[in-house]
């Protein structure tokens, strides 16, 4: 495969890559489980919680989780295809998720053990279905 | 890669983690602190909930063990240095702007100090995790 073409590819999952983490993003946290998360915020969080977020930083943030997710499955790992994609998006998403949420709910009142352990969840099918699109657009090994 | 060296290095990089985030509490919480905001003061639990901080450091051990044994096979100090220093970077860079973005516990400035801390914990962890997988490699 050509540079240029292999290039393109590699954009095209990017951008696929953000567009698919920031849909779900949206879909289930301002969606799906607002509520719930909202229930289950812990009553300390709303002196720091920023109403509205600052979106930009969050665009931003996603777009370089999806760099790093490109990197991982497309030049560390060096593989392609869905299946692969799925299953190094899911480990990197639970084993993160889970290292970080656990680290900040045990420093930190912001939300519950019980949210705090679906973010985990929400957060691995996040990555796993990002892992997934990325790994099918990024150029075939 | 045998279930022990698994568990070797995830050991050393949840103990690595660990240690350091120890460390740079004591290094750096002053500094930290004044960029802070003063509604953030609430916000932290009174001593680390060690019930869940030590399986959050195992996690990330475990996370450093998949990247550098399986996913880069960038085993040896050295290289996992490198390699970890780069992927901590972006983990941190994510983690740290979407927090920004959601709650004012840090200003931006304090947001990309944090971040360096955070990438050089994680980039000294993953040289501990990559010793240990580097030396399974030559047995």
């Amino acid at each position: 495969m050509s540079m240029v073409l292999s290039i393109v590819r590699y954009i095209a999952a990017l951008i696929a890559g953000t567009v698919v983490l920031l849909v779900l993003g949206f879909f289930l946290y301002a969606v799906l489980f607002v509520g719930y998360f909202a229930a289950n915020a812990e009553p300390e969080a709303a002196a720091v919680s920023k109403n509205p977020p600052d979106m930009a930083f969050i665009y931003l943030s996603e777009l370089i989780l999806a760099v790093l997710l490109c990197v991982l499955i497309g030049g560390w790992a060096g593989v392609s295809g869905a299946g692969r994609g799925l299953r190094i998006g899911a480990v990197f998403g639970f084993l993160m998720s889970l290292g970080i949420s656990l680290v900040f709910y045990g420093t930190v009142h912001y939300m519950n053990l019980q949210a705090t352990l679906l973010d985990v969840v929400l957060t691995t099918v996040r990555l796993a279905l990002a892992g997934t699109v990325i790994g099918v657009l990024l150029p075939k090994r | 890669m045998t279930v022990k060296r698994f568990l070797l290095a995830t050991v050393a990089g949840g103990v690595s983690m660990l240690i350091l985030g120890f460390v740079a509490n004591l290094l750096f919480a002053d500094v930290l602190n004044g960029y802070s905001t003063a509604a953030a003061d609430v916000i932290y639990k009174d001593g680390p909930a060690i019930l869940y901080v030590v399986p959050g450091a195992l996690a990330m051990g475990a996370l450093l063990t998949v990247l550098l044994g399986f996913w880069t096979g960038h085993t040896g100090a050295v290289q996992a240095l490198g390699t970890s220093a780069v992927f901590g970077l972006l983990l941190h860079l994510f983690l740290g702007l979407s927090l920004f973005g959601m709650t004012t516990m840090l200003s931006l400035t304090g947001t990309l100090i944090k971040v360096v801390i955070d990438t050089v914990q994680l980039a000294l962890s993953g040289m501990a995790v990559g010793a240990v997988l580097g030396r399974g490699s030559r047995t």
